[in-house]
């Protein structure tokens, strides 16, 4: 493709702002007569309610109103699986369930009535652990499960309906795979390898806390400014949950500071326009760190199990895996994570014979949620991890035995998809070499021990949620993007958007501007998720830039007496092809246009849909993986484990990722290495601890360690182009992707220092040190 | 309700703050300064890095009253009559910036650094950065820009 604007390194158009301190957070902002509000949460991880008595916040000097269960109707939502409550009524399923919010007149006020809520409660038995929770002893916490209703969707209501006539004991969803016939591959295999591997909860952590403002209006309408990845999903969710038709909820989510899926669905939301609504009055929720880390939608703590057939020349010829996510007190995107799981759980290789089970199970601890490359980093420590094993016992070279069985351009994968543009090898071969794989390894300082690592993994770009755009030309010739987009910082709509209609259009980028992310304004988008933006954009955008410039060529041929079709634009100036030197500014034109052929608006409107899939390649039930072609991604580490201390320090770190087509290629290396740095945080430092109670021990940035500036060794990238046929200029997803397989890289260098893997992340010295321990003892 | 004077980027405003008011609440509630951001409220994350005197502080846990008679510096007054400063100019075109949360308390710490050490090593860098969280970036183009203002072309 020759381009102009594609690939070059242009700022994006929020950039400026948010060096001068101009950009306006949710927390930023102050509306006249605002009350603030705080939530009153549940002390008990399971129990039954007796009682709530608001009377003594009520009464309390400065409290504006309180609001419970009483003052909302009496029924569920959600997103997917509607199993949840607004506010607690009969029971309490974690530490945190929300009884109550309550308004006052500044918040160290609110925050004290909030204290003053008084609860009786009846403790029930209490469950911590998916798997346990599985265990016919275990309580129930879904009592009535069964008769939850799901989104009221084509695609969601038949897995649904599988998932109530398949049912195991707390278990919010299933998802399975069956490929083959596995027993008969273990008895082809020459080696057959078990491993079981554990993760804990981990947190999105965004920088900005969630931040909700909510504005009611005399005709019991309401405005609602959120940090959050999904509007439209918040504005569906808001009118639901408060029996207000969807016209009458307006959602803006102005910047955003950082989502990584801690933001992705509609959540406290409801609550606080409930409390507008109540009061008369704007309200403003805003999470301290501790509401954050103990309540905001962290990653699914899994307990994975697998088992794999291979021969001697490294032909995976069976693979068996169970899964247990921790989903939490409510299903949220549970239907996400298992689907996903089924996809991660089993790799991006051939592998004839698959039987792959990803239970996702409530228990009494805070709702997982989809968060950034939802069961990824998970999935990819386990398979990763037991791949350097069949590695091991068949004594070939890591490598090798990835390029080996990995998927290639025309496979098909397990779940009867046709894979196209797979850069997967590509990815492989640059990661090692970039690491130097075949030189021999440099000594380590301090006699610490040296270990290389690789990993590569597949990802979506998720598909079936559609996007609108619109193009509009003012007429002093600026042009503007109207779309319900979000831009939680990943520079898909501030920064390649722009790119796009500017290379459509023979402009600058810096004449272009973004109105996005106001459900009042704009077109509808499903929001920030499944690394998805950019390539419905793209598309959504295309269309309309392309609209837009009809309109303006016709009107340019009417003014200079030309054939449309025989004109072009270049540098603000359209002209007869091949005489630029007679052109007519594009301003004049934009400007006359509303007094000629009439104002120019170009629409886009797009879905992604799935390419085709042939089940009778294998049986994927209880899923909803749908993916437009897939991103392949391989990454590599090298460490020094400290032999005394068993501190693991990565000293190189190469990421490779096929994107299909780097458009703004800024952004796609800010995602690269923003999404490897979580992934290291995710290797070696972070985990939520809890209590035997169910309560969150390390709610703060002092004791759940996400990587700092110093911790950090810089990412050497490289960005694989496939020209996927699908893809908006042949472009894939690149939000995710990033993060996936970082865990696998790290831990399979650590193993190759120690010599043996360490099971369980994070990789924290103590476990090294055990794991070395029973080295030492073989 | 006490009346404290402060000096915020070179003029001096009066506020009412409460007692024991942290300094980032003054600047935002108080004087409607909402470029330094509250990320944690506990001295953890540096969004709200300011500098006082020359040196950083996080605002947050600084008693507003503390800062009388001091110079305070927060990311409203590193422009200057609408152009950005240096290292401003350099985030913006190394593509440090995604989401911008912590952007103005980075910026901050990045200008009182390149204030004391005008040709920082890229590990002074990273030490000089370290009390300040980025979750979006992984920090190599924050890293990459500082040191590009620090020598410019
Ligand atoms: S808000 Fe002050 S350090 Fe986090
Ligand atoms: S740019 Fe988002 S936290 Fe730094």
């Amino acid at each position: 493709m020759t381009t102009k604007v594609f690939g070059t390194r242009v700022p994006r158009l929020d950039a400026v702002d948010k060096t001068t301190g101009r950009t306006k957070f949710v927390g930023d902002m102050i509306l006249p007569g605002m009350a603030y509000a705080k939530l009153v949460h549940s002390s008990h991880p399971h129990a039954r309610i007796k009682r709530i008595d608001t009377s003594r916040a009520e009464k309390h000097p400065g409290v504006i109103g309180v609001v419970t269960h009483k003052d909302v109707p009496d029924h569920l939502h959600g997103e997917l699986i509607w199993d949840e409550r607004l506010f607690a009524k009969e029971k309490v399923r974690y530490q945190g369930d929300i009884i109550a919010i309550v308004a006052a007149e500044d918040q160290a006020t609110a925050d004290a009535a909030a204290k003053l809520v008084k609860v009786d409660y009846e403790p029930l038995k209490a469950v911590f652990d998916a798997e346990q929770a599985m265990k016919p002893s275990a309580p129930l916490i879904h009592e009535k499960w069964k008769s939850y209703a799901c989104l009221p969707s084509p695609k969601v209501m038949p897995v649904w309906q599988w998932q109530k006539e398949n049912p195991r004991r707390n278990c919010s969803w299933s998802s399975i795979v069956r490929k083959g016939d596995v027993e008969k591959g273990f008895k082809e295999a020459d080696v057959v390898v078990k491993g079981v591997y554990t993760t804990p909860m981990v947190h999105g952590s965004p920088i900005e806390n969630h931040s909700v403002l909510a504005q009611p209006h005399d005709d019991g309408s309401v405005t609602i400014w959120t940090a959050t990845q999904v509007p439209y999903v918040v504005r569906m969710t808001v009118a639901a949950f408060l029996d207000i038709p969807i016209s009458q909820v307006r959602v803006i989510a102005p910047a955003i500071g950082g989502g990584f899926g801690a933001k992705c669905q509609a959540w406290v939301e409801p609550h606080a326009a409930a409390l507008a609504r109540k009061t008369g009055r704007p309200v403003k929720l805003v999470f301290n760190r501790e509401e954050e880390f103990s309540m905001a939608q962290p990653r699914h703590p899994a307990k994975m199990y697998v088992k794999s057939g291979i021969k001697k020349d490294g032909t995976i010829v069976a693979r068996e895996a169970t899964i247990y996510f921790d989903t939490g007190f409510t299903s949220m995107l549970s239907a996400v994570q298992g689907s996903l799981g089924a996809l991660t759980a089993a790799g991006p290789y051939k592998i004839a014979n698959l039987k792959i089970d990803v239970y996702c199970v409530y228990t009494n601890k805070p709702s997982c949620s989809a968060v950034r490359g939802p069961s990824g980093p998970q999935l990819n420590f386990c398979i990763e991890s037991h791949m350097d094993e069949l590695a091991r016992k068949i004594g070939m070279d890591p490598l090798a035995l990835r390029l080996k069985n990995a998927y290639e351009e025309g496979d098909i994968a397990h779940n009867g998809q046709k894979l196209h543009a797979v850069g997967l090898k590509q990815c492989l071969v640059k990661a090692a070499e970039r690491i130097g794989w075949k030189q021999p390894k440099a000594a380590g300082g301090d006699g610490a021990l040296v270990g290389r690592g690789l990993s590569c993994a597949w990802w979506i770009t998720a598909v079936g949620f559609g996007t609108g755009a619109l193009v509009s030309i003012e007429q002093d010739g600026t042009v503007h993007i109207t779309t319900g987009t979000v831009e939680h910082g990943t520079g898909s709509t501030f920064g390649t958007a722009p790119m796009i209609v500017a290379e459509e259009l023979g402009v600058d980028v810096s004449q272009v501007r973004v109105h996005a992310s106001d459900t009042g304004i704009a077109p509808f988008d499903y929001g920030g998720v499944g690394s998805r933006t950019t390539f419905n954009l793209g598309h959504a955008l295309r269309q309309a830039t392309q609209d837009a410039r009809r309109q303006l060529m016709a009107n340019a041929a009417a003014m200079i007496e030309a054939n449309p079709d025989d004109l072009d634009i270049a540098q603000g100036m359209i002209f007869v092809k091949g005489t630029p030197e007679k052109g007519i500014p594009f301003a004049i034109v934009a400007q006359a246009a509303p007094f000629a052929l009439g104002p120019i608006v170009g629409r886009g409107s797009f879905n992604t849909m799935a390419p085709p899939f042939d089940p009778k390649y294998g049986l994927v039930e209880g899923s909803l993986f749908v993916s437009a072609q897939l991103s392949y991604a391989a990454q590599a580490a090298v460490v020094e484990v400290d032999g005394e201390t068993g501190n693991v320090k990565v000293t190189d770190f190469a990421a490779a990722h096929d994107v299909g087509y780097s458009i703004n290629p800024m952004c796609v290396e800010g995602q690269i290495e923003g999404g490897a740095v979580m992934g290291l945080g995710i290797a070696l430092s972070e985990r939520v601890g809890f209590d035997g109670e169910g309560r969150m021990q390390n709610p703060s940035f002092l004791d759940y360690k996400i990587p700092l500036c110093c911790d950090v060794p810089p990412i050497k990238f490289d960005i694989i182009e496939t020209n996927n046929i699908d893809g908006p200029y042949g472009s894939k997803g690149i939000g995710e992707p990033p993060i996936v397989p970082t865990t696998g890289a790290v831990a399979n260098a650590v193993a190759d220092a120690i010599g043996v893997q360490v099971t369980e992340l994070p990789l924290l010295p103590e476990r090294v040190l055990a794991a070395m321990k029973t080295v030492k003892k073989r | 309700m006490i009346t404290i004077t402060l000096n915020v980027n070179g003029a001096t405003h009066k506020v009412n703050v409460r007692p024991g008011e942290s300094l980032l609440s003054a600047l935002r509630l108080g004087l409607g300064l909402t470029g330094a951001k509250e990320g944690c409220g506990e001295g953890d994350c540096g969004a709200c890095t300011v500098i006082i005197d020359g040196r950083t502080v996080d605002s947050c846990i600084y008693p507003a009253g503390e800062a009388q008679g001091k110079k305070v510096r927060t990311v409203e007054g590193l422009a200057s009559n609408g152009k950005l400063s240096p290292l401003q100019e350099a985030f913006v075109e190394h593509g440090a910036v995604q989401c911008g949360f912590c952007i103005p308390g980075m910026l901050m710490s990045a200008t009182a650094l390149l204030e004391r050490n005008p040709k920082p090593s890229e590990a002074a860098i990273r030490l000089g950065l370290s009390g300040n969280l980025c979750r979006c970036t992984g920090y190599a183009k924050i890293v990459e820009a500082v040191r590009a203002a620090a020598s410019p072309a």
